[in-house]
């Protein structure tokens, strides 16, 4: 079955080259646990993890690893959120849902890849003249 | 109004009494605070029940006070057998060195007690006053006492504990002594904050358990900061005093967001602004390339970081922008408010390319230019694609929810934009001095893409776009009658035409047809904005004037500073050293510190600067103020490789000099003289 969160990481490893990460260099580790959005979730067997390797924009995403340069760990249920923008990133942070260890650089360039809360946003008004 | 002693690192401050105790209300910025919520609300010291009275209080660095107290309730220190020295130094919370001294020839016995609570309350709650929503909790674990509060998953704590033994309860600690004439007992008291998640620190300053090793640090680390700026060298020993003081306020407001690799960058204002702003860190860092270079680069890599990416309506994010406000609180953390972050100003996205441009002039690091080559493209795309929100080639600004800003300029208060006749125009609303960024942004981006982008297409459509702004722009903001530029267009594209000290940040961007600069420099210099001491907010004969009326006739400094700025880049040196000099006289009276506003009116009149009843202080770009003045008054100009100096001292300056000025150059000195007959002498520039 694939969920939000299996389709953002498949669609990241197809996009190649991503202009927003340009100035990442490193790898993040995200560690996705099995619960409910609002909890802890259920130890080490229930953790799901990718790893999203970035060398100047080019982006290569794999199920594991060895070193990562910043682990990111959410619950499963909540990153299927974030990457539907139900949920907001740096406030899920705030509120203790995501916590972040390393570089946090690196996290705050990756969550402006995630999309803003649905349903979309229009753009506040046409383009100027030229 | 008496400042209460304020020490700080960071985004952690404390605020207290004069006597070192806190007891704040709901409503008072009290406290100690830290990644913008209180962990401490009441820290009272008691002797034998008794309240403590002040004898003084030392400043001894931004980071660190020390109180000298008495027992006593009355306001006479009758018999003062007993004294009391409280020695606070803020870190990760805060370490403080209790000290009690018995000069009596008898031993006393003694109760010392310590009252600790805290309310967790965001920075926003107390500025508003609003209810919490969670619940509170305390533990004593190992003679340490825990004060926390949760709400869901969000949770802060306050861990407190003594060096020296004590009875530990929910409310405090409690010492019993003994002490012999002539002796002294001491006890260090350690509290420390702590959040989940996010500012999660991975590698801590220092180790809790040792709180007193930050110290020497942090000593070290201002005394290299004072060594490595410029070194001033004049005859005028208040403006000698006003600089350094800035210099040392600079280094308090110093602050290391998450995302810069440990580098800092100017935080807004202490205390509700300690934190990133886009326009504060932006416009303070324009008044310091100068001095601290190192400012703006971080600023600029920080604000890239956090560029915005999508439309975000509760933040008002479009992909390009770069943020107004980024909060840590609790109201952020529940989106009870949008600052995680933030993104609703008009003025920060092309300041941010004119800061990329102007930091290059002075220091040639074209790597960062390059680093940042998409950031700056996207921000310049976003005046186009996102901030035309009329459609008629003008930045205009309109929130797109109630918590969003309703003016999205520096002037953002209610009613800063009104028309002559008092009334306040609709939205979208397009304020002049957005335009004039604008159009440097371009100006100065077409730079970058010729020299270091090497994208000599991009920089002619840059160009052309910036001649076809300036054009349009002295047609349609030009008000016929009074010789000026409107403040404002309104949401029908009509002008909102108050005389405002807006029309001075247009000649600092250049847009200003240079037919039209002497009439501008009149009005400025005019009866109706200058106000002796500087130029006013907005211009008296408005209906909304009033000199003490925030953005509506007070006199910013750092307003000012870009005023003589944009004096100099039209060639008037002798209003622009006019400008410094009622600024720095201001500086003087307020001992070198810089408020974020004071009266309007007029000098004859007061004799003194009224301040603007404000609790921020110091704040940035006031901080940056006597800076950037400085640089105007020497003329400097970098050109190349080279620095130009060109200097226009005011009367009461004799002579200047600015050793060690850092930049492309190396290190290079600058120095003015006034001549006999008032005028400067030149003196050129020689490398060091």
């Amino acid at each position: 079955m694939t969920g939000p969160t299996e389709k953002f990481f498949d669609e990241l490893a197809r996009r190649g080259n991503e202009p927003l990460l340009h100035r990442a260099n490193g790898t993040m580790r995200f560690d996705l646990e099995n619960g409910n959005s609002n909890g802890k979730g259920s130890g080490k067997n229930g953790v799901q993890q990718w790893f999203v390797t970035v060398k100047r924009g080019e982006i290569t995403v794999a199920r594991d690893g060895d070193r990562a340069d910043s682990a990111c760990r959410v619950s499963k249920a909540l990153f299927d959120r974030l990457v539907t923008g139900e949920q907001n990133a740096m406030a899920a942070t705030l509120r203790g849902l995501l916590t972040i260890e390393g570089d946090p650089e690196l996290f705050v360039l990756f969550q402006r890849l995630l999309p803003a809360r649905p349903p979309a946003a229009t753009v506040p008004a046409q383009g100027g003249r030229s | 109004m008496k400042e209460l002693p304020r020490i700080l690192d960071g985004n952690t401050f404390v605020v207290c009494d004069e006597r070192g105790d806190i007891e704040a209300s709901s409503t008072d910025p009290t406290g100690l605070f830290s990644f913008d919520t209180r962990f401490l609300s009441t820290w009272v010291l008691t002797v034998n029940g008794d309240r403590l009275n002040m004898l003084s209080v030392d400043d001894l660095q931004y980071f660190e006070t020390r109180f000298f107290l008495v027992p006593g309730t009355g306001t006479v220190y009758v018999d003062a057998k007993l004294s009391v020295i409280r020695q606070r130094a803020v870190g990760d919370g805060f370490h403080e060195e209790l000290t009690i001294l018995n000069h009596d020839e008898n031993p006393v016995d003694l109760t010392i007690r310590i009252e600790a609570a805290c309310d967790f309350a965001d920075l926003f709650e107390v500025k508003d006053a609003l209810e919490k929503k969670g619940k509170y909790y305390s533990r004593i674990e190992q003679g340490h006492l825990l004060l926390g509060y949760e709400r869901e998953t969000f949770r802060r704590e306050t861990t407190i504990w003594s060096s020296q033994p004590c009875q530990v309860d929910d409310h405090g600690f409690t010492f019993t002594l003994h002490l012999e004439p002539d002796t002294q007992w001491t006890t260090e008291l350690n509290v420390v904050t702590s959040m989940l998640g996010w500012a999660r620190r991975t590698t801590p300053k220092y180790d809790s358990e040792h709180h007193h090793d930050a110290k020497p640090l942090m000593e070290r680390s201002l005394e290299r900061w004072l060594e490595d700026a410029p070194r001033l060298e004049c005859d005028n020993d208040q403006l000698k005093r006003t600089y350094r003081r800035s210099l040392i306020d600079l280094a308090a407001l110093r602050f290391a967001p998450p995302v810069a690799g440990g580098h800092s960058l100017p935080a807004a204002g202490l205390p509700w602004f300690m934190t990133m702003f886009g326009r504060d860190s932006i416009l303070t860092s324009l008044q310091t390339v100068p001095f601290v270079p190192e400012l703006s680069s971080t600023t600029l890599r920080a604000l890239a970081a956090w560029q915005g990416s999508r439309v975000d309506d509760f933040r008002d994010e479009d992909p390009g922008r770069i943020l107004h406000e980024l909060r840590y609180g609790e109201l952020s953390a529940f989106e009870e408010r949008p600052h995680s972050p933030y993104y609703g100003n008009a003025d920060a996205t092309p300041l941010f390319v004119v800061l990329l441009d102007e930091y290059e002039r002075w220091s040639g690091d074209t790597a960062l230019v390059r680093d940042l080559e998409y950031e700056a493209r996207m921000a310049l795309d976003w005046i186009d694609k996102y901030a035309d929100l009329m459609g008629n080639g003008y930045i205009s600004y309109q929130r797109r929810k109630e918590t969003g800003l309703e003016n999205q300029c520096w002037k953002d208060s209610w009613d800063s934009i009104s028309y002559h006749d008092g009334r306040l125009p609709g939205f979208p609303r397009a304020t002049c001095e957005l335009q004039g960024y604008a159009y440097d942004a371009k100006v100065r981006g077409a730079r970058l893409a010729r020299l270091v982008w090497k994208d000599n297409e991009y920089a002619d459509r840059l160009e052309r776009e910036a001649a076809s702004l300036k054009r349009r722009f002295n047609k349609d903001f030009w008000v016929a009658e009074g010789q000026f530029y409107a403040l404002s267009l309104d949401g029908d594209g009509t002008q909102v035409d108050s005389l405002s000290s807006n029309i001075g940040h247009l000649l600092w961007s250049g847009i200003v047809d240079k037919s039209r600069a002497k009439t501008i420099v009149k009005h400025l210099m005019g009866p109706r904005l200058w106000s002796g001491w500087g130029v006013r907010t907005l211009a008296e004969g408005e209906k909304r004037y009033n000199p003490i009326g925030y953005h509506v006739g007070t006199v910013w400094p750092f307003d000012n500073s870009f005023i003589a700025w944009g004096l100099r880049r039209y060639g008037f040196k002798q209003e622009a050293a006019q400008v410094a000099a009622g600024i720095l006289d201001a500086a003087a009276l307020f001992e070198g510190r810089l408020p974020e506003a004071f009266g309007g009116y007029e000098r004859s009149v007061t004799k003194y600067p009224v301040q603007y009843p404000t609790a921020c202080s110091p704040q940035a770009w006031s901080t940056g103020t006597p800076m950037l003045l400085l640089r105007t008054m020497l003329g400097l100009e970098p050109s190349g490789d080279h620095l130009l100096v060109d200097p226009a001292l005011p009367p009461g300056i004799a002579w200047l000099g600015l050793l060690d000025i850092p930049g492309r150059w190396g290190a290079i000195d600058a120095f003015a003289r006034a001549r006999d007959d008032g005028r400067p002498r030149r003196r050129a520039a020689a490398a060091a």
